[in-house]
Parts: C-alpha cells; sequence; structure tokens
C-alpha cells in the first residue's frame, strides 16, 4: 500500500503519519483507518445481536446461517490473500485445503450421527439370584420385586416350603411400570401351580418364552417393571417360594467411529453379531469421532499438505502461472481421488446425515444452534485476520512482499525463499482447513461438487480481487460482498449470477485494479454490514414485496432493490466521510476568519 | 577440500574450464578466469560476450556444462559454488548488483536496506521480528548512497539512478566478500556515473568488486586491471590503456581495420 513519503522524515525513519502506538507490538503503528477497519471486524461478532425485534426464528436463523457461512468464505479468502495477494503466487487449488477441513469435521459429525442413531449394544452381566417367599395370610396380591435396570428372566424355580390347603395355586407375573394395573400382568411362566406340595421338592418351571420365544415377556425392560406374585383361592396358603436368576442386560450406546456412518452405505450394522466385518473406511475415519482429534486434524492435515506440495513444488522452481496450472491440476487430481473412492468419501453424494459439533461443552450447527455458530466463526475469522497481520507486519511478511517484487534478489540476498514460500503455503493451507471446517457447521452436506469444484477455487480467487488484492481486509470483505450479493441474485435469477459474478470481476479488473478497499475506504466492511441489515429490515417490513407486486416481476424485484444496496452500501462511510468533509470546507464559519481557504476551488 | 592446497590463498576466486552451454550453442568456452583478493576487476566485452552468464554462474543462477569456480571466503574452507544454491553463495560471501536494478519497489527505501543487512536469514526468528527500525549500519550506507532524505520513499518511485545506488547499498549491507556489478552506471547520466565511480571506488577498499560495464569513460575511471570476454573466452588482460591498444580487442568492438576505440 503506498503511503505517502513523509516529508520532515530525517533520523528516526520508522516514524510514519499519524499513528497509534500499540504496546504489545513494540513499535508497530496504527494507522485510524487501521482501527475502523479492526473495530467493524470486532463488529462481526455482535451480529446475532442486531436483528429487529419480533423477526421470525427462521428467517432469523436462514440470515445468521448465511454470516456463519460467508464469514468461513472470508477466512478462505484471507488464505488466498496470504499466497497471492502478498506473496505473488497464485494458487487455482485452495479448496483442496478447505476441502480436506470439511470432510475432516464432516467425518466426525456424520460418525457421531450414527453412534446416536445405532442401536445399543447388549452384554450380559453376571447372573443374580432373587427369591421371592410367601407365607401364610400375606396380603394378596402383592409385589414382590420391583427391577432397576434392565434383566432377562433366565430361570424360575419353585418350591413348596410347608403345605397349603388344596386349591390354591401361585402364579408369577410381570406387571410393566408403564400399566400397573394387575389385570394387564402377563404371566411369564406356563404352568399354575398346585401349592399342596411335595414339601421340598424343587420344580423347575417352564418359562413361557422358551416355547412361544417371544422374548419380550421374559424380559424386565423398562425401570420400574414388577415381578408380581399372586396366590388365588381361599384357605392357608402355608409357605414356599420362587427362585427367580435374572440376568443384567447392560446396555452399551455405541461411541462415535464404532457405528459406521450412512455415506458408507453399510446396513445391517450388527456388533453382536460374530460375523460383522466392520467395512475398510471405518477404521481409517474412527479416530476422527472424537471432536478434539477432528478440529485437529481440520487444522494439522491440510498444513501438512500444503507443506509438502509446497516444499516439493517450490524447491522444483515452479513459478508463476506454472504453479497456478500445478495447483489447479493438484485440486482436480484430489477431486477425482474423492469422486472414485466413494467408500472412504462418499462420492458425488458426500456425506449427508450430520449430527451437531460438541465442543466446548457447546453445540455447533445450522439450525437450534447456528447462534453459536455465528460466535464462533466470527472469532475464528477475527482472530484469523489479527494473526495474519501480525504475520504480513513481522520481517517474515516483507520477505513475502520482496519475494513477488524480484524473487532474484531475495535470493541474492541469502534468503532460500522456497522455504519462505512453503511456510507461508502451508499457513494458508491451516487458514483454508479451518475455513472448511466452519463451512460445514454452517452448509450440510460435504460433498466434492461443491468444496473441492474448480470454479470454487476461482471464486476464492475473485473474493480476493473484488475485495482488493494484497489487503487482508479487502480479502474478508470480498468474500463478504459476493456471499451476500450471490445469495441476493441466485434466490431470484439463480441462472444469472454466474455472468453477475463475471462482470463484476470484469469491472473490478477494468477499473479498481487493486480491489474496492483502496476506494472504498477501511469503512467498506462496516458499510457492507449495515446494507445487509437493512436489506434484513426492508424484508422484515415487507418492503420487498410491495417492490415485487409493484413492478409485477414476482420475486425478481428485491434483486432490483437488494442487490443494489449491498454493493452500494460498500461505499457509504466512505461517501459519508466526503461529504462531511465537503460540507466543512463550504461552511462559512469555517473558511471566513482563516481566509485561507477558497470556497470555490479553481476559481 | 583438496583444492584448497594448490591454490594460492590469496585468490579468492578461480573460474577453471567453465563451459555453458544454452541449447547447444556455447555462451562459455572453457574459461579460465581468477581475481585475487583486495582486486577492483572489470570485465568489458561486446554484446553476447558472456560476461552476464559468467556472474550467473559463480552466483549459482546458471550451472556450468563443465568446470568449476572455486570461491574462497576469508574464515572458511575453498568452495565450489557451480554445486551450490543460490542462497547459500550469497550467505558464504557474494553479493550480487543486476543489470537491471533489483529492488522491492512495493516496499520502502528502508525496508528494502533492512532486509539486505546482515540477520538471520531463516524463517522462524523472522516470523517474530517487528521491528523496522534502522541501524547505524544501515544509517551509514543511506549516508554513503545519498538515499537517507527518502528513506521512507516507495522505492519504486525512485528514479533509475537512485533505484541502481539503492541496489548498491543492498549489496554493501550484505557486507559481501566479493561484490558482483553487472553495468551499474547503464542509463545514468554524466554526474550520476561518476558518482556511482566514486561509491565502487571506496567500497574497493573493503570489498573485491568484480564490474561488468560497456562505459569506457567509466572503465578508465575505476579500473585497476581490465579483462575484455568475447565469445566466451578471455580475450586479453591487461591496465586500460594495454588493452585499449590491444588490436584483437579493437577488431571485435569496431570490426577488422577501424580506428582505434574511443579517445
Amino acid at each position: 500500500m503506498t503511503e505517502p513519503a513523509n516529508k520532515k522524515d530525517g533520523a528516526n525513519h520508522s516514524t510514519r503519519s499519524p499513528a497509534l502506538a500499540l504496546p504489545f507490538l513494540g513499535n508497530v503503528k496504527v494507522k485510524p483507518g487501521v482501527l475502523v477497519a479492526g473495530f467493524s471486524v470486532v463488529l462481526l461478532l455482535a451480529i446475532p445481536q442486531l436483528f429487529p425485534p419480533g423477526i421470525d426464528a427462521k428467517s432469523k436463523q436462514n440470515w445468521l446461517d448465511l454470516f456463519a457461512k460467508f464469514m468461513a468464505m472470508g477466512i478462505l479468502a484471507l488464505s488466498v490473500d496470504l499466497v497471492w495477494g502478498y506473496t505473488g503466487l497464485l494458487s487455482l487449488g485452495q479448496g483442496v485445503f478447505f476441502g480436506i477441513g470439511a470432510y475432516m469435521i464432516a467425518y466426525c459429525l456424520t460418525l457421531h450421527k450414527a453412534a446416536q442413531d445405532a442401536r445399543p449394544k447388549m452384554t450380559e452381566g453376571e447372573p443374580t439370584t432373587v427369591v421371592l417367599h410367601y407365607q401364610g395370610n400375606f396380603p394378596s396380591p402383592k409385589t414382590v420385586f420391583i427391577n432397576d435396570g434392565k434383566y432377562r428372566i433366565d430361570s424360575i424355580q419353585f418350591r413348596v416350603l410347608k403345605a397349603s390347603t388344596p386349591g390354591l395355586t401361585a402364579v408369577l407375573t410381570k406387571l410393566p411400570a408403564a400399566s400397573l394395573d394387575p389385570d394387564t400382568a402377563e404371566q411369564i411362566h406356563n404352568d399354575t401351580l398346585d401349592l399342596t406340595g411335595p414339601v421340598g421338592k424343587v420344580q423347575p418351571m417352564v418359562l413361557k418364552g422358551e416355547i412361544a420365544e417371544e422374548k419380550i415377556l421374559r424380559r424386565l425392560e423398562e425401570e420400574g417393571d414388577r415381578l408380581y406374585l399372586e396366590v388365588t383361592g381361599n384357605g392357608d396358603r402355608g409357605e414356599g417360594e420362587f427362585t427367580v436368576v435374572l440376568i443384567p442386560e447392560i446396555e452399551e450406546y455405541m461411541r462415535p467411529g464404532e457405528v459406521p456412518p450412512q455415506f458408507m452405505q453399510y446396513t445391517g450394522f450388527a456388533p453382536n453379531d460374530p460375523n460383522y466385518v466392520p467395512p475398510p473406511g471405518l477404521a481409517l475415519i474412527a479416530p476422527l469421532g472424537n471432536a478434539g482429534v477432528a478440529v485437529a486434524a481440520s487444522l494439522i492435515l491440510p498444513a501438512l499438505i500444503a507443506g509438502l506440495f509446497g516444499g516439493v513444488i517450490f524447491r522444483l522452481g515452479v513459478k508463476g502461472v506454472y504453479f497456478a496450472l500445478v495447483t489447479q491440476a493438484f485440486l482436480m487430481v484430489v477431486f477425482l481421488a474423492v469422486r472414485n473412492q466413494q467408500r472412504f468419501t462418499g462420492g458425488v453424494v458426500g456425506i449427508k446425515d450430520m449430527s451437531s459439533l460438541e465442543l466446548f461443552g457447546q453445540s455447533f450447527d445450522s439450525a437450534e444452534n447456528v447462534r453459536a455458530t455465528v460466535y464462533l466463526v466470527a472469532a475464528a475469522l477475527v482472530g484469523s485476520y489479527f494473526i495474519c497481520a501480525l504475520l504480513i507486519r513481522s520481517k517474515f511478511g516483507r520477505i513475502l512482499s520482496a519475494i513477488q517484487d524480484n524473487e532474484n534478489r531475495v535470493l541474492a540476498l541469502g534468503y532460500t525463499t522456497a522455504l519462505y514460500k512453503t511456510a507461508v503455503f502451508a499457513f494458508a493451507g491451516l487458514l483454508a482447513g479451518l475455513a472448511g471446517a466452519l463451512y460445514v457447521l454452517a452448509n450440510h452436506p460435504v460433498c466434492d461438487t461443491v468444496y473441492l469444484s474448480v470454479p470454487f477455487s476461482i471464486e476464492a480467487v475473485i473474493w480476493v480481487a473484488i475485495g482488493g488484492r494484497g489487503n487482508l481486509f479487502g480479502a474478508v470483505l470480498g468474500a463478504l460482498l459476493v456471499g451476500f450479493g450471490q445469495y441476493y441474485v441466485s434466490s431470484a435469477l439463480p441462472e444469472f449470477w454466474p455472468i453477475a459474478l463475471g462482470l463484476l470481476f470484469i469491472a473490478t479488473v477494468l477499473f479498481l485494479p487493486r480491489g474496492l478497499t483502496p476506494v472504498a475506504g477501511p469503512g467498506a466492511l462496516l458499510g457492507l454490514l449495515l446494507g445487509v441489515f437493512l436489506v434484513i429490515y426492508l424484508e422484515k417490513y415487507n418492503l420487498f414485496d410491495a417492490v415485487d407486486q409493484y413492478l409485477g416481476v414476482g420475486r425478481r424485484g428485491r434483486v432490483f432493490v437488494g442487490c443494489p444496496i449491498i454493493l452500494l452500501s460498500v461505499f457509504i462511510p466512505k461517501g459519508l466521510t466526503m461529504l462531511f468533509k465537503a460540507l466543512m470546507r463550504f461552511s462559512p464559519g469555517r473558511a471566513m476568519p482563516t481566509g485561507s481557504v477558497s470556497p470555490v476551488p479553481g476559481s | 577440500m583438496s583444492t584448497q592446497n594448490h591454490h594460492t590463498p590469496e585468490k579468492i576466486l578461480r573460474v577453471e574450464d567453465v563451459t555453458v552451454s544454452f541449447d547447444g550453442f556455447l555462451v562459455l568456452k572453457d574459461l579460465n578466469f581468477s581475481i585475487e583478493r583486495g582486486e577492483l576487476r572489470v570485465v568489458i566485452g561486446p554484446n553476447g560476450a558472456g560476461k552476464t552468464t559468467l556472474l550467473d554462474v559463480i552466483t549459482g543462477k546458471v550451472r556450468p556444462a563443465k568446470g568449476r569456480a572455486l570461491f574462497q571466503p576469508k574464515s572458511s574452507s575453498c568452495q565450489d559454488v557451480t554445486k551450490l544454491t543460490q542462497e547459500r553463495i550469497a550467505l558464504l560471501g557474494v553479493g550480487r548488483k543486476f543489470q537491471t536494478p533489483n529492488i522491492f519497489k512495493s516496499q520502502t527505501v528502508l525496508d528494502n536496506l533492512h532486509l539486505s543487512a546482515k540477520a538471520s536469514r531463516r524463517v522462524l526468528p523472522n516470523l517474530i521480528r517487528f521491528s523496522r527500525n534502522g541501524s547505524s549500519r544501515i544509517d551509514e550506507v543511506l549516508e554513503t548512497i545519498g538515499l537517507a532524505p527518502k528513506a521512507s520513499n516507495i522505492a519504486g518511485l525512485l528514479a533509475h539512478g537512485e533505484k541502481q545506488w539503492l541496489e548498491l547499498g543492498m549489496v554493501m549491507l550484505q557486507d559481501p566478500e566479493l561484490l558482483l556489478i553487472d553495468e551499474p552506471v547503464a542509463g545514468m547520466t554524466p554526474r550520476e556515473s561518476e558518482k556511482t565511480g566514486e561509491l565502487l571506488m571506496s567500497m574497493a577498499k573493503k570489498h573485491t568488486l568484480l564490474v561488468i560495464e560497456h562505459d569506457m569513460t567509466f572503465v578508465r575511471q575505476i579500473a585497476q586491471t581490465v579483462t575484455v570476454l568475447d565469445e566466451g573466452q578471455i580475450l586479453c588482460e591487461g591496465t586500460v590503456d594495454e588493452v585499449q591498444r590491444d588490436p584483437k580487442v579493437i577488431q571485435v568492438y569496431l570490426g577488422p581495420d577501424r580506428e582505434l576505440l574511443a579517445t
């Protein structure tokens, strides 16, 4: 960025135009424009608070989801800008790293979903014995055992200890917790017992389920199910006991990573089946069932792959347009690999079935927890922005810019430029991975046609070109602007969007070679947010419907109103500043006393 | 290295039997050439003689098809630079000023010098270095190249001569033992050219200089020994006067049966 020369600058060369010193940056100075930019970036964090009161939940959720998506795109734009804008390496394959980050999180979420949906695995505990004893004239009927977990009744033995009056019978029934009415009780053994004897003899009993295989009868499933002993008839009941052997059934919920996810199309998952063989991809992605591991993988794996790729490519001295082609080819290789390995990646269908991401005890998704997702993405965007800002202000950053200016000179000064390029490419890979991971939270499902497509990676370059290449702020601005523009145009005229984007790109290259930011100033992002919320308020108060009706063009009317608002809003702060300055200039109170300012320029 | 033994230690650079071929066209043919430590050597020769290619070989930009170039740094053993990478050669102590000004045009003059000054070239230390202040050495160089008042100007907006001086300043800050300078006064006014000559003479006190130049007035101003290169081979070597009188030199510069070089 061109700065005006400081005329009075003498011995102390580091002083620059009006600036504030930040204590933790040593002698790095922050210009007021940077503060405005910082303020609008911080404003991103306040997005969920800014909606009109009474906006319906569905519509708010939709808007929040868009914010989360476009801010994630902003992080991808930062990644492209570091590589292309600052180092001069046009990467048409940032989608690779974006995609890897996205797939890592998608695997995690689909493993969670599969585990949630799977039936729990049963294991049997040590048998326990319950003795149900009756004696004399106890008040009958009597509940004798209330279960505290899940049990299977293994066997029942009956023994008469003292003979009763003839004609009395005993029945052991199950009374489900759901209905404690004794009339609904089900007898769980097949015979009605005569209690007269023989005394002391153990009588094994045939369980109903053993014949009918109605195993349900032999289970105490719900907490509060009762075993219910009833002795019917009049007379002396004598004394006797039922010895019931219960086998506890321990339910084990499936953990993420144990159940094959839906995209592996593995029907008939039965962990108790001794013949069960897990699908080959499961062991590979199982560790990602842990959310922490998945998040780490979504950052480290892209960085690692970018580092390896860059290490080889830069050492080979691939530069300029060849680098762009190689990155594009790399993207296509990854795309084809993902498409063809359906068992591992879901192929063209992708990964659809996903739960929310559980992290730090908070759920993140695009539905009921979208608010949390917006906060998370905004925090990540602001964090990435400041890390990038530090990076480019460091000596490392100036060496990157020097490489873009004149790599031969950097080499001749003794810097191993390949290492610098590899380092920045790896870091950009990490950022792209982060962007992809966050994008998944707001945009299910994950499939190759979105994340790994060639047009998507090229679009990321266009965001940066429109916002302002070599300008972190511009990258974020471009991503958000194109994102909202796309949403607005393609909601009504989807077929027109590629043309609109193309026109915008051509116009930018022709008229604003350094992008919008140098023209719109640091307030541009602030303006864009204003514009988007203006549109949200207009929608809330049904203005667009009125326009649609007035023009009689269906939902297209909103495109003609919404798009210009969003596009032009980036110029609002700059426009207001210029207007304010102009007013100050023509104000007689200011011009008259000094007499030095001519009210009419060039007169 | 065994080479250390049979070369006299005062030779800082010894180019031996170097042949460079571009698609079969021999740019340098079995070239043998050496410079002593502390010398200011000027290499002249017609277009296409292989002057710049010679510098490319020494700085590792071009790998010769055969031969070697031995560089003897003060404090370490003799190295064959044709086997080393460009950045390794630079760190050994070979600085180069390119023919057209090679500077970082989007950065300030001060930042340009800052990046050139002696400091760690590794990635990690530079990630956490934020200071942009000059050092006393940078201030000194700024004074020497006369750009002190323009220290915070964007380098790309400097005048051509100033850019050349800035690049000389950058190379000086590297503090190399051997300085290769390719046409330092191309496109300069006579005044600027004279100032550049003075600059080079002052640099020659501390460094060994190898200068490529066309401008004979300038050569006369600075040269001690002149080497004439033609079609990839050494034509002759000597003082400016000796070289200018040499009929072979006259022939390659002006063609057969022509008058002497310019006065």
